[in-house]
């Protein structure tokens, strides 16, 4: 066996990519649990990371103060040179859907929407008109294998397909960074291989940094490298 | 299992003789199958002929003669390197990670540093095969997905280990008391 | 993103639907009560107006060619009757008319509304057209309070009026008087108004919890793909306004079709004209539109929390525990209700300040309810802690000291409608004792008394006429008298009287009459020389007069009247056989008939016929009104009862809407207790006892609080001390075992949702 395997390619070695996430020495607590207590992370343009840690490590925390859904306690987390955990609220949000998408591991879409709409939704949000936005959100659907499934509501579709709307729906503004938290968490391994299958490859062309939360090595190995997280710091930090 | 690794292991903690080397790599690293006296002496053989044990004394009782050992500067270094250095990740390394977990307590290590590098390693043979897997056959992909799930189970097993180091830990200092 | 928001609001499952459209009945439910609330002014506004010409009578002082009116309130039927005798004073020409008729009635003739008129048709002319003459036309329904009001306009001779003090009118008005209602009717409606709205206002709140846990995910869902709290303020708002927007037209035709329903409701023995029951057009589009801002409003607190945190509900800090300061407010709102209730008689203040001071008083208290309410939860909950036993006590003990808020919620319509209940229930406690006290409780059964309006006697031989009556048993004339000697008055005033009939006609069982004919019924001494005078007399001087000589005799024995009567009749009695003249006493006019009948209805409508053709004036009882008359007080504890009945309805809406919410919301949990071999019947006596406990406990505080907040109310404003009858136990054992059912009614389907097959789909 190890002689198939033996030809494997070695994956294209990256030259070092410009940095386009920065943050310095994040801490965040909950009430008394320490959830970060002061990360560095440096994310490039173009990289997939993936962000590993046993439970309660701290990395879904970690993922959401590099989207800004939470603000640190202390420390800084810059996009592109920009501060962005003092932006405010409003400000926040609109860098969310402009700059960012999100795929989870449930949960996530609109249940009364279809899923043309839940693609669309980032779009309308951000003032586009409805049959521009679905038009765009449409494009998304033949490249992600969901033909078809445009006027589904998430309870009429299958696990993987709803999430393959959410990365859809991720992807459908040209994020600069896509966060994904465990997103083949309620797949089956093959359903869970094919998200990631079709993430990795639409974020190829474009240049798209992708952070990964996951628990699952097989996830963790569509990333180009890995950081861990115990006990609200980072681990392990191996020299590539 | 790497019986030269494990005797060097061993060694660490003090000079032994062959026989209690022998019941001591049997309970700790292979307690279903106990490895032959021979093989324990031809280890021993090979190690001193590198430089890496010396004999330490020859002890005259009843029997046959006993010749006990000691870990050189040179042994010292050869266990570190290994301890360090991540196993090519393959499947079924059982064997050899338990080996290197055992001897990490043992020397006092920190488990957590061999559990991240082994994942490092691990996770970058991981990513060869699952971009070999998208450019290969079917087949070919298949076995791929085949060495990913062991890998994968390997490292699970390995941070499950990492996790429970604390009683792991309890336990082996228990049984080396209880056996000098 | 109106178009989204609308889009959300309406797509969806079908529990989304039903969520909808529960909230939008809810909000339906207030819109119309507040139609109709806003339409009561206005609806006795239109209603006196309506009457402005019979009942805003301003006399003239220099009458010339006037037109005197005299105005009866007769009754047929058990109902109202309205005679207005008219006739030309001067010159019949130059007399004004009442709006809407052509002229004056004839004498002998009347213009009758088209309610009398049928009536008429109906009953034998002994009975009722006898008292009103031949038909000449109809009133005009513009001219009328109600389609079923009986109003007779009947020519009279100016004689007769002039002898009966009318009132001279010149011109007829249409503006009308001031409301007529008493003070304490208004305070009770309006504090009815308020204790209605509280439930409603609590039943929009369930609903609309009902599709919360959904909403609250959907809008986590899209803060986390970028919507700005604002853009989510924005959309829930759409949303709330779609509910509003379709519930507010839903009440708008719920109240058109209830319109012709609450028109029969009486009050003032009225019912309305569907038409005038209408709210001003700008108060009413005032309203809408505050239902939809309030609407908005209760959107966007709703949405507080989660404008925090796309995370949505994972990361919702935990509420803290109602403290016991929670009750202060409680306490508050009673001193201030204690202390308007004090200053209600204080005469610097306005009926509208003071009306106002109660009900803003009354509301907060209610107000107060609401917000101790999860104090007390949590207070039951631990007591119901410390003396759990099985499985399901402890859970439910566990569930209202951790979820107060959500425990009390579901029961808090209740609460507020027993409060509301016991407190309405004193006042109708005190409606029953004010009605039937204006019938003489000397009349037996059967029993009728005529006496004349003005101040005016009954015409001589009054007595045989009604004697001669089919049903009739005995008819006897009274003669109210006062005794003048030497030109003073000597005592009380007595009756002149046949004594062995008027026992028989009252039916004073064991009394005996005296001899001499003197005899006593008060404390009064007699004995001497007297003068006897019409006690009605305007003045000694002009008044006929009849001597009578009575003996002293200390022994005289008093005639023995029952207990709860005395009160009523006068010191002495004097048969005709104590004068020297027994026939001269015809010269001192008779001001009371007491009639004895076999009772049944046409009796008193011909015995009330008989009287009224011979004296207009005369007002005529029936012994069976004790029980039939309609009080104000009676109508409005009718009024507030069906307001009740509503409010309990609501309230009962509202927690079976709560219950159904809370099982769906804690499904996920319910069937892993099941998966992990809890029984059903575990689970029901669990939801059972957790809305049942904080119920009973709470609803019986309440209804303590209610009982004494009315008495207090009653004893300031009328000085009465009254306490609520049993029906108060009644009613709130009712409510609580209604709404104990209402809560079993939602346990049969859980058996099917908690089966630990159904969370495969979620």
């Amino acid at each position: 066996m190890t002689t198939y395997l033996a030809a494997a390619p070695t994956p294209v070695e990256r030259a070092a990519p410009a940095p386009i996430l920065v943050a310095t020495d994040l801490k965040k607590r909950f009430g008394r649990t320490e959830a970060l207590r002061g990360i560095d992370v440096t994310i490039g343009r173009g990289e997939i990371v993936a962000v590993m840690g046993p439970s309660g490590s701290g990395k879904s925390t970690l993922l959401h103060c590099l989207a800004g859904i939470l603000r640190p306690d202390a420390g800084t987390v810059e996009l592109e040179g920009r501060r962005i955990d003092t932006l405010g609220e409003t400000e926040r949000s609109k860098l969310r859907r402009s700059s960012f998408g999100f795929v989870f591991q449930f949960g996530q879409l609109v249940p009364e929407l279809t899923a043309l709409e839940n693609v669309a939704l980032p779009l309308l949000l951000d003032g586009v008109s409805r049959s521009d936005a679905e038009a765009r959100a449409a494009d998304w659907f033949p490249s992600l294998g969901i033909e078809g499934l445009e006027h589904r509501r998430p309870g009429d579709m299958s696990g993987g397909q709803s999430q393959r709307v959410a990365v859809a729906r991720a992807l459908v503004t040209g994020p600069t960074v896509v966060f994904a938290d465990e997103p083949t968490g309620s797949l089956d391994s093959l359903a869970g291989e094919q998200v990631m299958e079709l993430l990795s490859a639409a974020v190829a062309s474009s240049e798209t940094t992708v952070v990964v939360v996951t628990h699952e090595a097989r996830v963790a190995a569509y990333a180009h490298r890995e950081i861990v997280v115990r006990d609200g710091r980072i681990s392990g930090v191996v020299a590539a | 299992m790497s019986i030269q690794h494990a005797v060097l292991g061993l060694l660490q903690e003090g000079p032994r003789h062959g026989y209690d080397l022998k019941h001591l790599v049997d309970r700790y690293f292979a307690p279903d199958r106990p490895v032959a006296f021979a093989q324990i002496y031809a280890t021993l053989a090979r190690l001193e002929s590198r430089g890496r044990v010396a004999l330490d004394a020859v002890e005259r009782a009843e029997g046959p003669d006993r010749r006990r050992y000691a870990i050189t500067e040179d042994g010292r270094h050869e266990l570190v390197r290994w301890l360090d250095e991540p196993l090519a990740p393959e499947p079924h390394l059982q064997a050899a990670l338990f080996t290197k977990v055992v001897l990490a307590i043992l020397s006092g290590r920190d488990v957590t540093a061999i559990v991240d590098s082994e994942r490092h390693a691990h996770l970058a043979r991981m990513r060869e095969l699952t971009a070999l897997r998208r450019s290969a056959p079917v087949p070919i992909g298949l076995l791929a997905d085949y060495a990913l799930f062991h890998l994968e189970a390997d490292l699970r097993w390995l941070e499950l280990t990492a996790a429970r180091v604390d009683d792991l830990r309890t336990n082996l200092k228990l049984s080396t008391e209880d056996h000098p | 993103m109106i178009g989204l928001g609308i889009r959300l609001a309406l797509s969806g499952g079908r529990g989304a639907i039903v969520g909808l459209g529960l909230t939008s009945l809810a909000v339906a439910i207030g819109t119309a009560v507040l139609l109709f609330a806003l339409s009561f002014a206005p609806a006795l506004a239109d209603r006196d107006a309506r009457t402005a010409w019979r009942d805003n009578l301003r006399p003239t002082t220099d009458a010339v060619d006037a037109t005197l009116v005299l105005r009866i309130e007769d009754r047929v039927d058990d109902q109202l009757l309205t005679r207005i005798h008219v006739a030309p004073d001067g010159d019949p020409a130059a007399a004004p008319v009442p709006a809407g008729l052509p002229s004056l009635p004839e004498v002998g003739e009347a213009y009758v509304s088209p309610a009398l008129a049928r009536l008429m048709g109906d009953l034998p002319s002994d009975q009722l057209a006898d008292r009103i003459g031949r038909v000449a036309g109809s009133v005009p329904d513009a001219y009328l309070a109600s389609p079923d009001e009986l109003v007779a306009v009947i020519g009279t001779e100016p004689e007769v009026l002039r002898a009966r003090e009318p009132y001279a009118v010149t011109a007829f008005e249409t503006d009308a008087l001031a409301l007529e209602l008493p003070l304490i009717g208004v305070l009770i409606l309006a504090l009815a108004a308020i204790g209605a709205l509280a439930p409603v206002a609590v039943f929009v709140a369930t609903a609309t919890r009902l599709s919360a846990a959904r909403r609250e995910m959907r809008l986590a869902a899209l803060r986390l793909v970028g919507a700005t709290p604002g853009q989510i303020a924005r959309l829930a708002v759409v949303e709330a306004l779609v509910v509003t927007s379709i519930g507010s037209l839903a009440g708008i035709v719920l109240f058109l079709v209830s319109r012709p329903l609450v028109a029969r409701i009486p009050l003032d023995a009225t019912t309305w004209w569907i038409s005038s029951i209408s709210p001003p057009m700008a108060a009413a589009v005032v309203m809408l539109l505050a239902v939809q801002v309030v609407g908005a409003i209760a959107a966007l607190a709703s949405m507080r929390r989660l404008v925090i945190t796309p995370l949505g509900v994972q990361r919702r800090a935990a509420p803290s525990r109602p403290a016991a300061w929670r009750i202060i407010p409680l306490g508050l709102s009673l001193a201030a209700l204690a202390a308007s209730v004090a200053l209600f008689r204080d005469p610097g203040l306005s009926e509208v300040e003071r009306v106002g001071m109660i009900g803003g008083a009354f509301a907060a208290v209610i107000g107060a309810i609401a917000f101790a309410g999860p104090w007390l939860t949590v207070v039951v909950g631990s007591v119901l802690h410390r003396v759990a036993r099985g499985a399901a006590a402890l859970l439910a003990a566990r569930r209202l000291s951790d979820e107060p808020r959500g425990s009390f919620g579901a029961i808090a319509g209740v609460i507020m409608a027993v409060f509301v209940a016991s407190a309405f229930f004193t006042f109708t406690a005190f409606a029953r004792l004010q009605a039937g006290s204006d019938v003489d409780p000397l009349l037996r059964e059967g029993g009728i008394m005529a006496y004349p309006t003005g101040g005016s006697s009954l015409p001589s031989g009054i007595a045989e006429t009604v004697g001669e009556l089919d049903g009739v048993i005995m008819a006897v004339e009274v003669r109210s008298v006062a005794l003048l000697e030497d030109g003073e008055f000597a005592t009380d005033y007595g009756w002149v009287a046949s004594c062995p009939d008027l026992v028989e006609v009252l039916g004073l069982v064991g009394a005996s009459c005296a001899a001499d004919g003197v005899n006593l019924l008060g404390s009064a001494d007699l004995g001497g020389t007297y003068d006897v005078i019409p006690a009605t007399a305007p003045s000694a001087g002009t008044a006929p007069r009849l001597g009578v000589e009575i003996r002293p005799d200390p022994s005289r024995a008093l005639l023995e009247l029952p207990a709860d009567t005395r009160a009523y009749v006068p010191a002495f009695l004097l048969d005709p056989s104590a004068f020297a003249e027994p026939a001269g006493v015809e010269r001192l006019p008779a001001d009371v008939l007491y009639v004895g009948t076999d009772g049944s209805a046409a009796v008193g409508e011909r015995v009330r016929t008989a009287v009224v053709a011979a004296a207009p004036d005369a007002t005529v009882r029936l012994e069976s009104e004790r029980v039939a008359a309609d009080s104000q007080f009676a109508e409005i504890g009718r009024i507030v009862g069906l307001g009740l009945i509503g409010t309990l309805t609501l309230a009962g809406c509202s927690l079976a809407v709560a219950v159904t919410t809370a099982t769906l919301e804690r499904r996920r949990q319910f069937v892993l207790l099941r998966s992990a071999g809890m029984a059903v019947g575990t689970l029901r006596s669990m939801i059972l006892l957790q809305a049942g406990v904080p119920l009973a406990a709470v609803a019986i505080a309440s209804a303590l609080l209610g009982a004494l907040v009315g008495s207090g109310i009653l004893f300031v404003t009328s000085g009465v001390l009254v306490l609520p009858d049993a029906t108060v136990v009644i009613v709130i054992g009712l409510s609580i075992a209604v709404a104990m059912a209402v809560v079993a009614m939602t346990l049969p389907p859980l058996e099917r949702m908690t089966r630990p097959t159904s969370l495969r789909h979620e």
